[in-house]
């Protein structure tokens, strides 16, 4: 049962490009929420802004592009906080722990000169190194207790004091040099252990066939659908309790895209995780979402659970979308015109030139995104006189 | 019966793997393994597969792009010729002088030079990339005059007439001339590439995924802009795409293709109401479709992944992926056969 | 009427891209002022070497500009004397080191565009060629390459001043000889880049031979980073030919050339213990020359990697 509590708001985004041929105003004021457990999908073509509504969320939007206003609130423990207040120290905390991203070029996300293993293990010692830990003293003082040997005591103790140590004061500089001689080093042998039992663990749960030996691979040794599956891993080694999709099937085949489909749909039942599942394709949305929310030229012109959506679709673009899939019994529709230059965007509502319900209204003022069914929001001039 | 435009027979392309200090073959990418196949004049001809599966290889090689390693291609040779030259291969004497004279005048796969040269008036191609498919240093004028230049049909002021007119026929003006390709949208760079494509009024365009880098509400407007044009300059198509919602609305047979062999034939209605060959079947099932309604349907999942096309699987290519697969489709390769009209299958189930 | 009025319309139509272009670049350049300062240096020394006829106008029946005439006018060698009216940069041997450094321009100039030429024009045929046509071509032109690369520069000049005697066209020769690898490379790697673009195909789909794809689609769009790399070696060229002055392996004696006249400066760059600087002027003034000169190009250099880069310009 989807909770009506709401984990992230996008309230009011305004993103802004400084390119040499002028400021593209790529968000101009983006409304949307994720309620915790639901998949919202956001769906629009290329230049509407979904990639970067992403990013912005983690506060990743690349330079020249420039967070202008709004606020990013995420609901942690119970606090609401604005991520675009923070500094960059708080939100490493929570990139990867608590709101995880997955891109579109998989082969791309990984690093080339590392193992999965290790890119898996990267991870996971960022955030769960204490988790770890902890694990590990427990199971010195198991070994303790079983064993007499004053010898191995010894060792014990020796290593019961070091992880202590990395778990207190991971700066100390005591715990440097015992890292770099020879033999005393391999204390961290047990926490290379504990990561990899980890890891092989999540690639099986990401139904990887052979866990143990794909974690030894690079990158370059795995198809594209072994390797989205990887970054899934990653995104999903801390259990964040929001997940980001970036359009993360659209570079995969066809059957290997229902492959990842099924293996997210399936992770989604079981984890109960919420996504944000950013595509262009329809289709996809339709099976995966439960509301969708369609962009336009940087704004979110419809949000509706996705039902409601494809059954009566308001705003004339979403209409139009719909229209335009290729199907084989109707005459072949399009959208006439084509996406705007965001550097000037139409004054008023943006999509106004390709309307064909444009009055002079849609022109002047841009409209806002209002309820005007139940949980049903749309921004056009033409719906809020009552359709 | 329509007539047969381009037939191509038992085509080959392999790619050589060199390995080893001297770079010696040690074995071959094949791409395209063994087609045989032919397309109507007029028609629209859709080849579908994913990726790797050799679809694009097959359309460059058809209008010799790339040199195939075996196999005749005919292009617009007379019934009765090409008749006698499927005769001459399937006898017992394959390397007779007869073929060979046979095949140096109507096979376009032993064409060289000047000859090839002069054949690419006649088949032209459309790329999937307009970015990367128009030279980013050439003003449009250019671009679109350049085939008429280079193949002398026409000088001076005759191209730029020429080329004003089929700007106009893609639905750009002369505005658009004196541009560079980057201030175009995809759509528009698209049509310039078609533009470029028909100017020398060929009979034959392979059109490589000409939609995929599009917007989906600019791609109905080029696919209506592809129909039109085949109508008004008699043009024939090959469709390729991975896209199976795009291919059905423009297609009038498609072909599905796996690992470098065409698999299944029919005309575009008759193969998606009845696939019959389990890739087919489980390749149309793996489209998500834009209805949340819909989701209620099971879909077949395929196991494992596409193999490399270095070492394809003996007997049916299929058969490590298959759900049906049997001892005989694990030993011997199925023919692809007519099992109802007009609707060809490879399958040893069938 | 109509035609003619219609063919400058075409013209003008024809030039706008191209004016559009230009006004970018313009900008772009703006943007750097580095760049602008190689542009005014380079501008400054060509106009000197356009102007030598009347910066330094020669003496009574002389004939060749290139020969630096003796301050006073006739007289022999003579310890260096410093800078005087009729002799703004003082004498070195006797020779005007004046004449030398205006005329010398001309003589940089010269280096630097006959050696870039050549070399541009025989790395580019190995380059184009190795990269177009691959395999066994690649193997042989590259294996040349190589060759050529591994050969000692210095001793090559010597080789060939010993065959054809020291002269300017001589040390250009062997700065040639030498050079043209280095484009070679660059330039089949970039081409090896674009090769499997698709508008490469394309253009041979069309029907184009293969030396229309190598000069109408391939060169311009690969022609870049050779084109920044001549234009830093410049520097670099005129720096060789006047070290190899400086060894006596270019010019003959008096020659209008600034490397040269340093060399002949060598004798006098330390003087006495009491004056030790006192003949500064013969190794200080072409060795300005000589640094400001290089210094531009280098500037030019960058100024045209910031403007000519594809992956930098905004396409």
């Amino acid at each position: 049962m989807v909770d009506k509590a709401k984990i992230v708001e996008v309230d009011d985004l305004k993103v802004r490009f400084y390119t040499y041929e002028g400021i593209v105003k790529a968000l101009e004021g983006v409304d949307v929420f994720l309620r915790k457990g639901e998949t919202l999908g956001v769906a629009g073509e290329t230049g509407c802004g979904k990639t970067v509504t992403g990013l912005s969320i983690l506060k990743l939007v690349p330079p020249p592009g420039r967070i202008e206003g709004g606020r990013v609130l995420l609901n942690k423990d119970g606090k609401t906080i604005n991520l675009l207040e923070k500094d960059e120290l708080f939100l490493t905390k929570i990139r990867g722990k608590d709101i995880s991203m997955v891109f579109q070029e998989p082969k791309a996300a990984l690093n080339p000169v590392y193992t999965v293993e290790q890119q898996i293990g990267e991870v996971l010692m960022l955030h769960r190194k204490a988790e770890f830990i902890l694990n590990i003293l427990r199971q010195i003082k198991d070994e303790y207790k079983k064993t007499k040997s004053k010898f191995r005591r010894f060792i014990l103790k020796r290593q019961f004091g070091l992880y202590k140590l990395m778990l207190k004061n991971p700066e100390s500089l005591y715990l440097k040099i015992m890292s770099k001689i020879p033999i005393v080093r391999r204390f961290k042998r047990r926490l290379k252990e504990e990561i990899r039992k980890e890891v092989v663990r999540l690639l099986k749960e990401m139904e990887i066939p052979d866990p143990e030996r794909v974690a030894n691979m690079y990158p370059h040794e795995l198809s594209g659908g072994m390797a989205q599956r990887v970054v899934i891993a990653i995104a999903l080694a801390c259990n964040p309790t929001v997940l980001i999709a970036d359009e993360p099937t659209t570079s995969l085949d066809v059957t290997v895209q229902a492959q990842v489909l099924d293996l997210i749909r399936r992770l989604k039942e079981k984890f109960g995780s919420s996504i944000i599942y950013v595509s262009h394709d329809l289709g996809v949305i339709a099976e995966l979402c439960d509301r969708v929310a369609i962009m336009y030229a940087g704004n979110v012109v419809e949000l509706a659970d996705v039902y409601e959506l494809f059954k009566n679709p308001l705003h004339p673009y979403t209409r139009g979308l719909l229209e335009a899939i290729p199907r084989p019994d109707k005459p072949l529709k399009s959208i006439k015109g084509t996406v705007p230059n965001l550097i000037n965007p139409p004054q008023g509502c943006r999509f106004h030139p390709r309307c064909p319900y444009a009055t002079d209204i849609c022109r002047k003022f841009k409209p806002e995104l209002v309820e005007v069914k139940k949980d049903h929001l749309v921004a056009c001039h033409q719906v809020m006189g009552g359709e | 019966m329509e007539d047969i435009l381009l037939e191509v027979i038992n085509l080959k392309k392999y790619y050589p793997i060199t390995g080893g200090v001297f770079k010696r073959k040690v074995a071959d990418v094949r791409a395209v393994d063994g087609i045989s196949i032919g397309i109507r004049k007029g028609e629209c001809f859709g080849l579908v597969g994913e990726s790797g599966c050799g679809k694009t290889t097959f359309g460059k090689t058809v209008i010799r792009l790339l040199d195939p390693t075996e196999g005749c291609i005919l292009f617009d040779v007379p019934r009765d010729i090409r008749e006698e030259i499927k005769k001459h291969i399937n006898s017992p004497n394959p390397d007779s002088y007869k073929l060979k004279k046979l095949r140096e005048q109507y096979d376009i796969a032993t064409f060289k030079g000047k000859k090839l040269r002069s054949l690419r008036r006649r088949m032209q191609i459309v790329y999937q990339d307009p970015t990367t498919s128009l030279n980013p240093r050439m003003l449009v004028k250019d671009i679109v005059g350049e085939p008429l230049k280079v193949q002398g049909l026409a000088k001076g002021r005759e191209i730029r007439e020429k080329v004003l007119e089929v700007l106009q026929k893609v639905g750009l003006t002369d505005k658009h001339l004196y541009r560079y390709p980057h201030e175009f949208s995809g759509g528009q760079r698209q049509r310039i590439a078609i533009a470029r494509a028909i100017i020398t009024n060929p009979e034959f365009v392979v059109l490589d995924e000409p939609t995929s880098s599009v917007d989906v509400s600019v791609r109905a407007e080029l696919l209506k802009e592809f129909l039109r044009l085949k109508k008004e300059l008699d043009l024939t198509y090959l469709f390729i795409s991975h896209d199976l919602s795009v291919v059905e609305c423009i297609s009038d047979r498609v072909a599905v293709m796996y690992l470098g062999k065409i698999v299944e034939v029919a005309e575009t209605r008759e193969l998606f109401n009845n696939p019959l060959h389990p890739y087919t079947t489980a390749l149309f099932s793996a489209i998500p479709i834009p209805d949340p309604l819909a989701k209620k349907k099971k879909r077949i999942l395929l196991r494992g992944e596409v193999p490399s096309p270095v070492n394809p699987p003996q007997g049916c290519r299929f058969h490590p992926r298959c759900p049906y697969a049997t001892d005989i489709c694990r030993k011997l390769e199925p023919e692809l056969v007519e099992v109802k009209k007009d609707h060809l299958v490879a399958c040893h189930r069938v | 009427m109509n035609e003619k009025v219609s063919r400058w319309e075409e013209i003008k139509r024809g030039m706008g891209p191209t004016i559009k272009e230009l006004k970018f670049t313009i900008n772009r350049i703006k943007q750097s002022p580095l760049s602008i300062v190689g542009i005014v240096i380079v501008a400054f020394f060509a106009a000197i070497a356009i102007g030598a006829p009347f910066l330094a106008p020669l003496p009574e029946g002389w004939r060749d500009p290139f020969q630096v005439p003796k301050w006073p006018p006739g007289s022999l060698t003579h310890p260096p004397t410093p800078p005087e009216p009729g002799a703004p940069f003082g004498t070195v041997d006797g020779y005007n080191i004046y004449y030398a450094c205006i005329w010398g321009t001309i003589t940089a100039f010269r280096i630097g565009v006959e050696v870039v030429a050549g070399t541009l024009a025989i790395g580019l045929l190995f380059g184009t060629l190795s990269a177009y046509y691959g395999g066994i071509v690649d193997e042989i032109l590259m294996r040349i390459t190589d060759i050529v690369m591994a050969f000692p520069g210095l001793l090559l000049a010597m080789a060939l001043v010993a065959v054809l005697g020291p002269s300017m066209d001589t040390v250009v020769l062997a700065l040639i000889l030498v050079g043209w690898p280095s484009y070679a490379r660059v330039i089949r790697g970039d081409i090896l880049k674009i090769r499997q673009e698709d508008y490469i195909e394309a253009a041979k789909a069309v029907g184009c031979s293969d030396f229309r794809v190598i000069t109408r689609h391939i060169l311009p769009n690969s022609i870049y980073n050779v084109i920044i790399m001549a234009s830093l070696d410049i520097g670099a060229i005129v720096l060789s030919a006047a070290a190899l002055s400086f060894l006596g392996l270019g010019a003959p004696a008096g020659y209008a050339d600034w490397g040269q006249f340093i060399s002949m400066s060598r004798p006098y760059i330390y003087k006495n213990p009491q004056d030790p600087l006192g003949y500064w002027w013969t190794w200080t003034i072409p060795g300005i020359f000589i640094f400001t000169f290089v210094l531009g190009w280098n500037l030019l250099g960058d100024a045209f990697r910031d403007i000519l880069d594809p992956t930098i310009r905004r396409r």
